[in-house]
């Protein structure tokens, strides 16, 4: 079962998300997602991107990668992190596709709520994602509430 | 390659939105969080708070040049912090452990409005 919070995340509570990749020299490539979600079962977690950031890392999306994928509040850095190889890329339907750039809005309204121009910062976010990246199960969620203290949130 | 910070980068450094830091283990595993506070020291030049991070640190596209613990880059980011720190509750320590100061060796620009 998926703990609620991570729902939560999932669904409408205003987590930047990122994605890091490394390249054939060990530097990483790291980029922001539009969305995620994850099966019931945690068999298999989707990362959403819209195409301009799919670009950034395509060179380096072999399978079995390691990725890395954050969610990060702006307000008070609570966070979660899931490292896994990456299983699969697939594209997104179009229906799929507009409920995922939704997501985008609770993000931007945190962004205005701390005086910045939140649509425009998330510009580059507002095309619907073209792309889902998709890690398989046993996935494991870390939560970071002080990354000094890393606790395994969930199994 | 572009390694220099210029006037338009200027206002990433304000730390309004938190900067992403991204390293790779030995094995390849990368490993992405939030730091708190990008320090500018020059146009070759910056200071990472290292207020949680453990991690050794790889090959990530700064040079690690020295870590400092007093002085005055550590000071200034130290009062910095502490106006983050106001911004939040308790449960969070933003307490500066050192001051990371690193060689830029490339900056890309993701996008530009």
């Amino acid at each position: 079962m998926i703990p609620d919070r991570i729902v939560e995340i999932a669904e409408a509570s205003g987590f930047p998300l990122w994605l890091a990749v490394p390249d054939s020299c060990n530097i990483c490539e790291v980029v922001r997602a539009t969305g995620f979600s994850m099966e019931p079962d945690k068999k298999r977690l989707s990362i959403y991107l819209p195409e301009s950031m799919l670009k950034l890392i395509e060179p380096h999306l072999k399978m079995k990668v390691p990725t890395s994928f954050l969610m990060a509040s702006l307000a008070d850095f609570e966070s979660y992190q899931v490292k896994k190889e990456l299983s699969e890329i697939a594209e997104v339907s179009n229906s799929l596709s507009k409920k995922i750039n939704s997501i985008l809005d609770p993000t931007i309204e945190t962004t205005n709520s701390l005086g910045l121009d939140g649509s425009k910062t998330f510009d580059y976010l507002k095309d619907p994602p073209t792309a889902s990246i998709h890690i398989f199960a046993p996935i494991f969620l870390n939560k970071l509430p002080n990354p000094e203290r890393v606790n395994v949130y969930n199994r | 390659m572009k390694n220099k910070i210029t006037k338009e980068m200027l206002p990433a450094f304000q730390g309004v939105i938190p900067a992403t830091l991204t390293t790779v283990s030995k094995d390849g595993v990368p490993n992405v969080t939030y730091v708190s506070q990008i320090f500018r020291i020059d146009k070759n030049h910056v200071a990472i708070s290292n207020q949680f991070f453990n991690k050794t640190w790889q090959k990530i596209e700064v040079e690690f040049l020295s870590e400092e613990k007093k002085g005055e880059i550590f000071e200034e980011m130290e009062v910095v912090m502490s106006g983050i720190s106001s911004m939040f509750d308790d449960k969070i320590a933003f307490k500066l452990k050192s001051a990371v100061i690193c060689k830029i060796l490339n900056i890309k620009t993701i996008y530009k409005p």
